[in-house]
């Protein structure tokens, strides 16, 4: 179940989200939804962990 | 947020007598932030570890892209902004420009560099970088 919410966006904010929603060929308010949720459950990413390898030896 | 990291960020972690190895363990170590960087970018960490790690320590890094240890973003105007960016700074090269062009469309100002010219530099709408991690 949506729950309907209001907020408050910069005009710039609100053209590049839509813009960035076209990008992705949804609307921008399914990308709205999909950042948050994004925001408030991703993961913790990976630590990179190629580190701390030594130089190959030029000839 | 995210942290954009340029080539030689990811080569000091990577070499164990990079003058900045240690600097670049210790924010990785700390940071939660999602690290993302271009696709020309890939292209220099590739080229630059084989030739400096070899092929042990190039194979590492290529795991660390498949399990999204770093993101990699490019989008449909990328080439477009990034050379706009470039046109405007002539000595910037194109993977630094498209760099700029990545922190605009993450919308963050973060990057990970020891690359001083990023000081000069500014997001694309108008913010100074945060380069860490000396601005920590």
């Amino acid at each position: 179940m949506l729950k309907k919410t209001s907020i408050y966006l910069d005009e710039d904010l609100d053209h590049r989200l839509a813009r960035r929603a076209a990008d992705e060929g949804i609307t921008k308010a399914e990308f709205i939804r999909r950042t948050l949720a994004g925001a408030v459950q991703r993961p913790q990413r990976a630590r990179p962990e190629a580190v701390g390898f030594e130089d190959v030896k030029k000839r | 947020m995210t942290v954009v990291v340029d080539a030689d960020f990811v080569l000091a972690l990577v070499r164990r007598r990079h003058p900045h190895h240690r600097d670049a363990v210790a924010l990785v170590e700390t940071l939660d932030e999602d690290l993302v960087t271009s696709p020309l970018a890939v292209a220099d960490i590739d080229r630059a570890v084989a030739e400096h790690a070899g092929d042990d320590a190039r194979h590492a890094v290529h795991r660390d892209f498949e399990r999204g240890a770093y993101a990699v973003r490019w989008w449909a105007d990328a080439l477009k902004e990034t050379l706009g960016i470039a046109r405007r700074h002539p000595a910037l090269g194109l993977t630094a420009a498209s760099l700029v062009a990545l922190a605009g469309r993450v919308n963050t100002r973060r990057i990970a560099t020891f690359d001083e010219q990023f000081r000069t530099l500014t997001t694309p709408d108008g913010e100074a970088f945060v380069v860490l991690p000396a601005d920590r």
